[in-house]
């Protein structure tokens, strides 16, 4: 890319149309805002205690939502998960489970959304994530009085109260425990079954730049529980960018590779790089499917394809 | 055939060509405002209006969703198309448009190092000012900008190749700021690089904005629009050469100073909500210059109510586009969509009138 199409509209919506196409769905590369997540959750916890993981909830909520509109994939799917999935009345164009959602409305794209179309299915909820590009949808929808809630899902412990506040949201309270409850439950049983596996793996989000999951991520989080010992564990950020060299001196034992366009799905990207021993021995394991990082109610199936990847990777998908 | 151009501009004249552009910025408008990406439009849209019997919902889509974008693309429209026929002017310059004096790099400058740093530096400002921040660091790096380009072309022992040392400032400037901002991209975390991104994508979505901001902006922009309008006759001097216009005894200097920072003014305000919205400043004046003739007079009122009127049907097909895409487009594109062919379309027109002309 030239210097010049960063200040051209049209160069920087096909950049932002990629990074979408490769992050879009799953974890988003970022920080978790813990510290502001605190304070928020103190300053409201006064009469009502709101749940940690809600960072931004218009005043009123209706008890009993009747007309859903959701804004992320994950919890697209955490609604249907609970019960509600008939109450939804719009999504965004990457909601891609359960099948019931092709017929649904779109509101567009995740980060992205058209405000007028949501407003014209006249929800009484909009549910968010915090982790989109465009943070001004909830003043948008505060100036227009519609009711809304942005929650976070950085990582597996935001990931299981999600489910929780989500269920209070819509009034299933008790199913959005059951819920948190099952994947824990699931989790438990993985991190028990590997206590004792340390396979060093590298979990790569994208090509380019090369991008990986650094400690304290959803992704570093699965990995561990899978009995993988995260390469890139001591690193001083959330996502490092790592070049080759790197990734060469490291020498990871398992590559999990999850970026999403189709001619790296090939293999051929990895497959240049012969000096890996990962490479050599058959251990990079491609992982295309947006099931393996979206903090949603599918995540236990998620951790399991992450310790397929690990612990069997000759007989898998190369 | 006499074009309209070989002709001189009279009073009437000038009433005619801006009641009509008047009255296609009002007719855009009327329709921006019955149809969007949303079913609700047509009749429906202006009965309710009529009658004031709106539901809940049709009220939020017409002065929620609609009303600010509309406004908001009248505004930003309007001082885009001025902005390029002042820099196309003073620069003497057909290819000058409202960012090459470096407002864009600026521009886009401020709001990165703003998001880039936001907790570390920013932190007091951004709690007291929300979600105000980015477009004032955005105002404040284009004026950044414009004063170091415009104290280059002070201190340049340039003389009469003044127009040249601010456009080459100009160039660098920008591209220095693209640097910038790259390396900025590359080291601050992935989501603010993201973050980063949707803010330099030119859009209208502002819909969460006041109506008070909206005034004071339009206030703004339309009191340089009036300022310009002011300077009209200089400007047509100034085009002919500057030392044609120093002789016919206008101030060159003070003229090309203060036109380029009254047109820059109007440009960063708009620019700082919007991001940047590329061809408006390109295609309404070099439209309109064959339309109603290149006096300045009446080609800068028109450029501000035929840019008003480009912009705001650019965004209604940006906003009725959902319905088949599903997905919302920046505004940047449809305008170039038609923007280039029309370009090309004028430029054509252009020149066949010039070699009628010779004939």
């Amino acid at each position: 890319m030239t210097l010049d199409a960063h200040l051209k509209p049209t160069g920087l919506f096909l950049s932002i149309l990629l990074v979408l196409a490769c992050v879009s769905g799953c974890e988003r590369p970022g920080e978790s805002t813990g510290d502001n997540a605190d304070e928020t959750a103190s300053e409201t916890a006064d009469d009502k205690k709101a749940p940690r993981v809600l960072e931004a909830a218009s005043d009123e909520l209706p008890d009993e939502p009747k007309r859903i509109v959701s804004l992320a994939p994950n919890i697209t799917e955490t609604l249907f998960a609970l019960g509600v999935g008939d109450r939804v009345v719009a999504v965004t164009n990457f909601c891609d489970y359960p099948p019931e959602v092709e017929s649904l409305p779109s509101i567009g794209s995740f980060s992205n959304p058209d405000f007028e179309t949501i407003l014209a299915k006249k929800p009484d909820l909009v549910v968010g994530i915090t982790s989109g590009g465009d943070k001004s949808v909830a003043d948008k929808l505060e100036g227009a009085g519609v009711p809304y809630a942005f929650l976070r899902t950085y990582t597996v412990q935001d990931t299981l109260e999600m489910f929780e506040a989500v269920g209070d949201l819509v009034g299933r309270s008790d199913a959005g425990r059951r819920l948190a409850a099952r994947i824990e439950q699931d989790f438990e049983d993985v991190r028990q079954k590997y206590s004792d596996a340390s396979v060093p793996t590298l979990l790569v989000y994208g090509h380019d730049p090369l991008v990986a999951a650094g400690p304290g991520t959803f992704g570093h989080q699965l990995l561990e529980m899978a009995g993988g010992k995260n390469v890139v564990a001591d690193s001083d950020k959330k996502f490092p960018r790592l070049d080759l060299e790197k990734v060469l001196a490291l020498q990871p034992e398992r590559i999990i590779d999850t970026s999403m366009r189709p001619e790296q799905a090939e293999g051929s990207y990895w497959d240049q790089h012969t000096g890996l021993k990962a490479v050599q021995s058959g251990g990079v394991v491609h992982l295309t499917d947006p099931v393996v990082l979206r903090p949603g109610p599918r995540i236990d199936e998620g951790l399991r394809r992450i310790v397929d990847a690990i612990h069997d990777a000759e007989g898998d998908s190369r | 055939m006499t074009t309209r151009r070989d002709r001189a501009l009279t009073s009437r004249g000038l009433w005619q060509a801006v009641l009509a552009v008047s009255l296609l910025y009002v007719a855009v408008s009327v329709m921006a405002l019955t149809y969007g990406s949303s079913d609700f439009g047509g009749w429906q849209v202006v009965s309710g209006l009529v009658s004031g019997e709106l539901t809940p919902s049709q009220h939020a889509i017409v002065w929620h969703a609609r009303m600010p974008r509309i406004l908001f693309a009248g505004i930003v429209g309007a001082a885009l198309a001025v902005g390029g026929a002042v820099f196309q002017a003073v620069l003497r310059n057909p290819l000058a448009d409202p960012y090459i004096l470096g407002i864009s790099g600026g521009a886009a400058l401020g709001g990165t190092l703003l998001l880039a740093l936001e907790a570390a530096v920013f932190g007091g400002a951004m709690t007291y000012l929300g979600q105000l921040s980015p477009p004032i660091a955005a105002f404040i790096g284009a004026m950044g900008t414009l004063s170091i380009i415009f104290g280059v072309a002070r201190w340049t022992p340039a003389g009469r190749t003044g127009n040249y040392v601010l456009l080459l400032t100009g160039v660098i400037v920008n591209a220095f700021a693209s640097a910038v901002i790259l390396f900025l991209k590359s080291v601050v975390s992935a989501r603010k690089a993201q973050e980063m991104l949707f803010y330099l994508m030119g859009t209208l979505t502002v819909e969460g904005l006041s109506f008070q901001l909206i005034a004071s902006v339009g206030g703004v922009v339309l009191a340089c629009l009036a300022a310009i309008i002011w300077y009209a006759r200089d400007l047509n001097v100034l085009s002919l050469g500057d030392d044609e216009a120093a002789a016919l005894g206008v101030d060159v200097e003070r003229t090309r100073w203060w036109t380029v920072a009254i047109a820059s003014l109007a440009v960063a305000c708009a620019v700082a909500f919007t991001g940047l919205i590329g061809f408006v400043g390109l295609v309404v004046p070099h439209g309109l210059r064959l339309v109603v003739g290149p006096d300045h007079r009446v080609l800068i009122p028109c450029c501000a109510l035929g840019g008003a009127a480009f912009l705001t049907g650019a965004d209604l097909l940006t906003r009725a586009s959902f319905a088949v895409f599903s997905t919302t487009l920046p505004v940047g594109v449809v305008t170039a969509f038609v923007g280039a062919p029309l370009f090309v379309v004028f430029l054509w027109r252009n020149l066949r009138q010039d070699a009628e002309g010779v004939r």
